[in-house]
């Protein structure tokens, strides 16, 4: 890797912000959180009212990175089996023989929309495909494509029929992120492009193997060990048994963050540096990045649910 | 990396500077209010040498927050991390971390920062405002605890007269050391004496014990001479510029008296140089133009038994008075010994001019008497032996021609004369037992309120000086 590569790879990522952004009006905090997820070869849960651009964030993404893109509408009648893909039974050569049929899933960007509608059976289908980047049917277990990115959203609106994600799952993804609702100029200009006549040209910038080499450049970006240790600070104090917990923490926590959330920290205050246009990470960096990686990993008890406790009262930064 | 190691090395003196100054401000602050404590303590509560204290907490807090801030100075890490939140978002402290490391990334690292420090002013980032509100605040306190320092209450003037007398101890204490030497000296001139072979060596040696004593007179006299200046003196007096300003005044008529010394005047040699000389100089005012008041303290009177008819060729005078004395009444008893010598200012003065026992009063023969007499102009008299000296017991009153002693220089009157004083036939016994009694009867006196408090002193030291 030499310096040039670095820089260059750099500004591509920069254009391929820039260019989502022609596609997605406002929400620049979100896909700049989004293009970090993907390069640090994490997931995304998305949390907002429908009609924000969900969907449509994804596919723009998906377009500009030249990517497969897939989308997986979770209902509360949707198997497992709709989402990884079954074995048929087809004739060949006037034999019978089973043969797989890949689902949804096998794709380099899966959007998982309205996951918390789903089943926890089938939930738990998509679980392995995160984790592991792989699906087993049968005795087999294929390999899904990479990179491999899930976007998963959840409605807070409809409550009714609905399975809240396992601790265990809500784990695997790497950022919660909220979208909010646009302001006016931003909702005139999301007009233009949708129902007006500007519609912006997408163009590609970035291929799956730039993302895969990018992620390991971001990887040896250096980090002190003051900043080291302020990320593992901020960890523990998700713990009420933790001497670096608050009182709100001791009083409303149930279960602190895992070692899974540090590492998330790590890579995305990695990814947040270079795209900042510096080679080290800095105690802001960790800043940006440690709500959203956290914010889903700290579970409150009943007390703190019942009185509504945020999760940025818990976190001490 | 030399850049960003002179970054630092910036940083780190302009810390350093910030924490002394600011632990200095919290020292002086605390240092304040302790000293607002002691003076309103000492409201109630005497507190000596409060002047001095408060100096000692201003030193001792500037010293304690010069010394806090040394040891809080910071080092290169934190330094480094200091700047980097000033807008440097770490970069300093991971180029300090990955210094001796070559990969591109730390290489790329070290690049960006020193970029970012050609446009950055280290001075200007670090500068803080400049918070008044402490040192305005120590400033008040230590003005407000001198101005209730400087209250008139019956605790400061006991605090006044404790640190009076304080001094005056050690006073004491430096004469008693000097007493020791001398002592020492005396006892290394006995043994001298002891292994003597010739009259040669016994003046020899006598000649430097004298020296010894001159010396100590001297020190004595300038050191006496200082406190003057400082203002010691007196307790009786009062402290400071009272006391200062009698001293003077005492060592004015001392002056007077040192003119008249020339005539030998013993007492004019210490004139001047403070309050002990000022004392011997009263002494001499008095003794010399008083002669009456001064024998009310009992010297007089004593001597005085030597004065008037006795006087007048008194034997005993006489002796030691060579003759002197024309007016005879003053060269009696006075013109004995180192002690009449110390006593010599009534001697000297008093008797026109006459100086009984040490000098000449006014016939410029100047001969001082005493140890620690023996003026410029005067000369030492020989040592005497102060033990076996004879003095005059009062006795039965006899005929002129009975009384001891030779006839002096002065006028003569023929023997057998009917005089209008008495003389009186005493017994000759040691000194000591006499003196002894003397002084014990004078501290009686003083004890017992017969003679005034303000003489207490002049009594003192007329004392000390005959037992040297």
């Amino acid at each position: 890797m030499t310096e040039k590569e670095i820089g260059t790879m750099r500004e591509k990522i920069l254009s391929c912000e820039k260019e989502i952004k022609k596609g997605i009006i406002g929400q620049e905090r979100i896909i700049r959180d989004v293009i970090i997820a993907m390069l640090s070869g994490g997931n995304v849960l998305l949390e907002g009212e429908p009609g924000l651009g969900k969907t449509q964030l994804v596919k723009t993404v998906a377009k500009v990175c030249d990517l497969k893109f897939n989308r997986i509408q979770f209902t509360p009648d949707l198997m497992p089996a709709d989402v990884t893909g079954t074995t048929l039974i087809v004739q060949e050569d006037g034999k019978n023989t089973f043969s797989f049929e890949e689902g949804p899933v096998f794709a380099n960007m899966v959007l998982a929309d309205e996951i918390n509608r789903a089943t926890p059976k089938t939930q738990s289908a998509l679980l392995e495909a995160m984790a592991e980047h792989t699906v087993t049917t049968g005795k087999v277990t294929r390999a899904l494509p990479s990179p491999f990115f899930v976007l998963a959203t959840e409605n807070p609106i409809e409550n009714e029929g609905t399975y809240p994600l396992p601790e265990a799952q809500l784990d695997r993804f790497f950022f919660k992120l909220f979208m909010e609702y646009p302001g006016k100029e931003e909702l005139l200009s999301i007009m233009n492009i949708t129902v007006g006549t500007e519609v912006p040209e997408i163009n590609k910038v970035l291929t799956g193997d730039d993302i895969l080499a990018a992620r390991e450049m971001i990887k040896n970006i250096p980090m002190s060990s003051e900043v080291a240790s302020y990320a593992a600070d901020v960890v523990l104090s998700t713990h009420p048994e933790s001497e670096k917990a608050n009182e709100t923490c001791k009083k409303y926590v149930s279960c602190g963050a895992s070692p899974r959330a540090l590492q998330c920290i790590f890579m995305a205050s990695k990814a947040e540096a270079f795209l900042n246009g510096r080679m080290n990470v800095s105690f802001d960096d960790v800043k940006e990045v440690a709500y959203k990686v956290l914010n889903h990993r700290v579970l409150l008890n009943y007390e703190g649910i019942a009185d509504g406790i945020d999760i940025r009262k818990v976190i001490d930064l | 990396m030399k850049k960003i190691h002179e970054a630092i090395r910036k940083a780190q003196v302009n810390i350093a500077v910030r924490r002394m100054l600011k632990c200095m401000c919290t020292a002086l602050t605390a240092g304040g209010c302790f000293a607002l404590f002691l003076a309103l303590v000492s409201l109630f509560i005497p507190v000596p040498f409060r002047h001095f204290l408060l100096g000692i907490i201003i030193a001792g807090s500037l010293i304690l927050g010069l010394a806090v801030g040394i040891i809080k100075a910071p080092g290169k890490r934190e330094a480094a991390l200091i700047l980097d939140g000033k807008g440097l978002k770490e970069r300093l402290v991971t180029a300090l971390e990955n210094e001796g490391k070559n990969d591109v990334f730390s290489k790329l690292q070290r690049e960006d920062t020193i970029n970012v420090l050609s446009g950055f002013d280290v001075k200007k980032a670090l500068k803080e405002p400049v918070n008044l509100i402490k040192p305005v605040i120590f400033v008040m306190l230590f003005i407000l605890a001198e101005v209730v320092f400087s209250v008139p209450t019956f605790s400061h003037e006991k605090a006044a007269r404790i640190e009076a007398l304080l001094f005056e101890k050690a006073e004491l204490n430096t004469q008693k050391e000097k007493d020791k030497i001398l002592a020492a000296a005396i006892d290394r001139a006995i043994a001298e004496i002891l292994k003597a072979d010739s009259n040669k060596e016994l003046a020899d040696i006598a000649k430097r014990l004298n020296k010894k004593k001159a010396e100590s007179t001297k020190n004595e006299m300038s050191l006496a001479g200082e406190k003057e200046k400082a203002g010691v003196g007196n307790i009786n007096e009062g402290a400071g510029k009272e006391k200062g300003e009698n001293t003077s005044n005492t060592g004015e008529e001392g002056e007077k008296i040192g003119q008249n010394g020339e005539n030998g005047n013993a007492n004019s040699e210490k004139t001047g140089s403070g309050s002990e000389g000022g004392k011997s100089t009263s002494t001499g005012n008095v003794t010399g133009k008083k002669t009456g008041d001064h024998s009310e303290n009992g010297t007089g009177k004593e001597s005085a038994q030597g004065e008037g008819t006795k006087s007048k060729g008194t034997g005993t005078a006489s002796e030691t008075a060579k003759g002197e004395g024309k007016d005879g009444e003053d060269s009696g008893s006075e013109g004995k010994g180192g002690n009449e010598g110390g006593n010599g200012d009534g001697n000297g003065n008093g008797g026109e001019g006459t100086g009984n026992g040490n000098g000449n009063g006014g016939s410029g023969s100047g001969k001082g008497g005493g140890y620690n007499k023996g003026s410029e102009k005067g000369v030492e008299r020989a040592d005497i032996d102060m033990e076996s000296e004879s003095i005059l017991i009062p006795g039965e009153t006899v005929e002129s021609e009975d009384l001891m002693g030779t006839m002096g220089d002065g006028d003569t009157f023929e023997s057998g004369n009917k005089i209008s004083g008495q003389g009186e036939k005493g017994t000759a016994v040691a000194y000591d037992s006499v003196i002894n009694e003397y002084k014990d009867r004078a501290v009686s006196y003083i004890d017992n309120g017969k003679v005034d408090l303000k003489y207490k002193d002049l009594i003192k030291n007329y004392f000390e000086g005959l037992s040297k």
